[in-house]
């Protein structure tokens, strides 16, 4: 069977196989509306990604120099098509329109590039081998979790959350008010499609799609680069950890990065033009690509002219977002920067000091062996889980095994760096995860060459490598078999998706109050709470963490606070549960953790209590009126 | 009593005489805040509060000031004198007794939609389409209805009552007497029911109101409350909260006023004992005996 029959086919058994199961499911316990959510979130998310290959496939066909070799640009494809439909995606969202209208907009050129794939016209070759299984692995086990509906923090609040709002909204949000809209918005736009037509499991399917497509990419790349068992090792590195598959099923992007930053590195190693455009779309995806950029354009066999070239496009594709933050009177990396750090360090964007395993120069040293042996999934504490083998893979990728891997070793080296400087959480390793793993198993079966116990040597030492991977399978591997099991009522109709979402969610409760109790024209401001994407009301704020748009806000507006919201239009408060306590911030000195978190919670608490009125209190989460005739009665504490 | 302390102040001013002596003295017991904002509260002359975990898993017993621990914490029961329930999975009945609690069984109940409610050995809990009224084991009428969720029920003199969406964003209360048909009681905006000693008490905009069953009148007086809590009741008294110049404080119909440092508020009302939280920790405030 040639290489896109197998792929076609395997696609095809992989979903009618899940659409049967589901409707089996369906019949033996009842559970229509479950499946039909599910397999709506299916089709949508296979659709989406349809339409994105498709159109980026004519756009590739266009952009690749006539004689490419084939074999080497279904990636790219993928690549320019997500770019695209997330682009029109933005304009859409930015006019009020359906983000349906802007998919019309992709059909004609989808069908032109689908066709030419089938009749064999310049087309690429599809994944094959490990880079297939490989894929169907991702999608097999990250599957049940993405049909079910999102629950991950960061989907909520922002990733699909952001969607959501700006389609109720009908534009575009930004500023102090709506700070992620302030961020580059380009995979908003791509998630507001799947979430507008199919619901926001199908932005799941379509973020796992991706996920799917970068393992396979990967194996392609090491199988390229160093034969058929380098295909096998690469994948098998990468996949069997915590912080991989977690983020697979989810709404997010730092996977989305790492497929643009393996496409870019695949475009500097193997050429082709769109170098710029696609680590260009990285840092839109997000700024962490910072270190994989840089990893691709000082380790890319690149000229010195290409790189500088490759690098101002990419600058060059975040301007737009630039522009727009400085003319609404932003800073222009907003919300990153530009709070006001004129209030004595009190509005500090994050606290590296949080997070990771310290920060002195011994922590600093002791990093790779504390990042990969001590991370814990769900604390502070790098907010993540690597295997064992990781150790082996980093020091291999940044191993100059030959002379042309000087630089990739220390591009790599350079952006490890990068995320040690960062706040350390393990998921913003992900963009250059896979271009450790590839670098690594390639090195790995280089040097395996120059051994002198024959051909074996290569196979055992990637089977070594690999069991070092699955070493610590239970501790990697057993929470996301529990994510899974987590699913299996709601998939069985035994639980009911609002059920589910009360489960996994703590504020999803009073969302649901919200969406059943207060009026259409109601607008919501979440404080201390995010859960944006499940309030079917008009929203502002929902914030994370340590909340700075909120204290801004409060620091701003003092007394006046509640004034400031009604200015904006908001008509009730959801307030979630006390955030702050001065164990979280053991680096702030008791004056400076009060200026910082303790008056602005306390100032919260008294403006609602003398200006608002209680409607809903239930699990630590509180919905208010903010009562048009209320006035916040008290003069500021410094008269 | 307190009946006549209103019809005083209705039109009289100051709106409310003199309070009677009362002292306060914090609960260290119940000083942890609950997830439940509805606690800690008083079930007679027991004041059901919650432990380092926010559960409702403990009462105090006033009179001696002792300290009871529940068999197994709860996570949003209701309570009415000497008793605390909590239906759904673990349905039980807690009687409370000056040094222990003992549990009994009761009619299972599905899990519920918001609290329930309990009161002269009748229990009524809430799903987000029905109503259920009935005995302790005894067997449970239905009236199909759409109560707002969190909102408490509330028992009085045989009538149930509850909270239901008129209009979007547009509460009501209303009763049902366990036959026939509910109907509308409060105003539209009223909220807060709660019930005690045979009658109903609840929250209007810019009023308070209270309902007695044998009368069949509703009597209202000027009140803006229910910012952060909803009423304290005892059938007689009724204390909520007030907004002064700085911060809340409370109010109670017999003139008994709490002021102080911060928020006085989260009022629960029984008898002497005024129950409230404020600056973080649960307070009780006792009338002196005789003293009105």
């Amino acid at each position: 069977m040639s290489g896109p029959a197998q792929w076609i086919f395997a696609s095809l058994a992989l979903g009618a196989a899940l659409l049967l199961s589901l409707f089996g499911w369906a019949t033996a316990t009842g559970a229509g509306g479950a499946t039909l959510d599910a397999a709506r979130a299916l089709v949508g998310g296979l659709c989406a990604g349809g339409l994105a290959f498709g159109a980026g496939l004519a756009v590739e066909g266009r952009l690749a120099p006539p004689g490419s070799p084939d074999g080497l640009r279904w990636g790219r494809a993928l690549l320019w098509g997500l770019c695209l439909m997330g682009a029109l995606g933005v304009v859409a969202l930015g006019l009020g329109a359906p983000v349906a209208w802007s998919w019309a907009a992709l059909l004609a050129p989808a069908a032109d590039g689908l066709l030419r794939w089938r009749r064999g016209l310049g087309s690429p070759k599809a994944p094959r081998g490990a880079a297939l299984w490989a894929a169907v692995l991702v999608l097999l086990i990250g599957m049940p979790v993405a049909l079910a509906p999102p629950t991950d923090t960061d989907s909520l609040y922002q990733h699909l959350g952001l969607a959501h709002r700006m389609g109720l909204t009908e534009g575009w949000v930004g500023g102090p008010l709506h700070a992620d809209g302030s961020r580059p918005l380009l995979l908003i736009g791509l998630w507001a499609g799947p979430l507008q037509l199919f619901g926001p499991a199908a932005a799941a399917v379509l973020h796992l799609g991706i996920a799917a497509s970068t393992v396979a990419l990967l194996a392609e790349r090491a199988e390229r680069a160093a034969g058929p068992v380098a295909g096998w090792l690469a994948p098998a590195l990468l996949l069997p950890q915590f912080t991989f598959l977690h983020e697979a099923p989810l709404v997010g992007n730092n996977l989305p990065v790492a497929f643009a930053v393996l496409v870019a590195s695949e475009i500097a190693a193997e050429g082709g033009r769109g170098l710029g455009l696609a680590l260009g779309a990285a840092l839109s995806f997000k700024y962490t690509a910072l270190g994989g950029v840089a990893a691709v354009l000082i380790g890319g066999p690149l000229s010195v002219g290409a790189r500088l070239r490759a690098g101002a496009i990419a600058v060059a594709c975040l301007c737009p977002w630039w522009l727009r933050s400085a003319a609404e009177g932003l800073h222009p990396l907003f919300p990153y920067a530009g709070w006001g750090e004129g209030a004595g360090g009190a509005l500090t964007f994050q606290h590296l000091e949080k997070y990771g395993a310290g920060r002195d120069i011994a922590s600093m040293l002791r990093l790779p062996y504390t990042a990969v042996f001590t991370g814990e999934p769900h604390t502070f504490r790098f907010l993540g889980r690597l295997h064992p083998g990781m150790a082996a893979a980093g020091l291999l990728a940044i191993l100059p095994a030959r002379r042309s891997a000087v630089g990739s070793a220390l591009g790599l080296a350079f952006a490890l760096g990068l995320w040690a400087a960062g706040p350390q959480w393990l998921r913003h390793l992900l963009p250059i995860l896979p271009l450790l793993c590839l670098q690594a198993a390639t090195n790995a079966l280089h040097l395996a060459e120059r051994l002198p116990y024959g051909p074996g040597a290569r196979g055992g030492l990637a089977a070594s490598l690999a069991a070092l991977a699955l070493l610590d399978a239970p501790n990697n591997l057993g929470p996301i078999a529990g994510e899974i099991n987590d699913t299996v009522a709601l998939h069985r109709g035994l639980e009911s998706p609002e059920a589910y979402l009360r489960r996994r969610v703590a504020g999803a409760e009073a969302a649901q109050w919200i969406n059943a109790q207060l009026p259409a024209g109601a607008a919501v401001a979440l404080l201390r709470s995010w859960d944006t994407a499940l309030v079917e009301r008009e929203t502002l704020l929902g914030t994370v963490e340590d909340h700075v748009p909120l204290r801004h806000l409060i620091l701003q507006r003092g007394p006046t606070l509640l004034e400031a919201l009604r200015e904006a239009g908001a008509t009730h408060a959801l307030v979630g549960p006390r955030a702050f306590t001065p164990r979280a911030y053991p680096f702030l000195s008791g004056p400076a953790y009060q200026k910082a978190y303790g008056e602005p919670e306390a100032a919260l608490e008294d403006a609602l209590l003398m200006g608002a009125t209680l409607l809903y209190a239930s699990h630590g989460y509180a919905v208010y009126a903010l009562d048009p005739a209320g006035i916040d009665r008290r003069p500021p504490p410094d008269r | 009593m307190a009946g006549a302390l209103l019809a005083q102040a209705i039109g009289s001013a100051p709106l409310f005489p003199a309070g009677p002596a009362s002292t306060t003295l914090p609960v260290y017991a119940l000083d942890a805040p609950c997830t439940d904002q509805r606690f800690p509260a008083l079930a007679g002359p027991w004041a059901v509060g919650c432990g380092p975990l926010g559960m409702v898993d403990r009462a105090v017993f006033l009179p001696t000031n002792t300290l009871i621990l529940f068999p197994e914490p709860m996570s949003s029961p209701c309570v009415s004198a000497g008793q605390v329930w909590e239906p759904g999975v673990a349905d039980r009945l807690l009687r409370l007794g000056p040094r222990t609690a003992t549990a009994e069984p009761v009619a299972a109940s599905p899990s519920p939609a918001g609290p329930c409610a309990t009161a002269d050995g009748l229990l009524a809990s809430q799903r987000a389409d029905q109503l259920s009224l009935g005995e302790a084991s005894g067997a449970r009428r239905h009236l199909p209805a759409r109560p707002i969720g969190w909102s408490p029920l509330a028992i009085a003199a045989g009538w149930l009552a509850w909270v239901e969406a008129v209009a979007p964003g547009v509460p009501q209360v209303f009763v049902w007497d366990g036959q026939g048909a509910g109907r509308p009681l409060g105003a539209p905006g009223s909220r807060h029911v709660i019930g005690a000693g045979g009658r109903l008490a609840w929250i209007e905009p810019g009023h308070i109101a209270r309902w007695d069953p044998a009368r069949g009148e509703v009597e209202r007086w000027p009140a803006d409350t229910g910012f952060s809590a909803g009423l304290g009741f005892d059938g007689e008294i009724v204390c909520w909260e007030t907004r002064g110049a700085l911060d809340l404080d409370l109010q109670c119909s017999d003139g008994l006023q709490i002021r102080g440092q911060g928020h006085q508020r989260a009022p629960s009302q029984w008898g002497p004992y005024l129950l409230h939280r404020a600056e973080g920790h649960t307070w009780l405030s006792t009338r002196a005996a005789g003293g009105s």
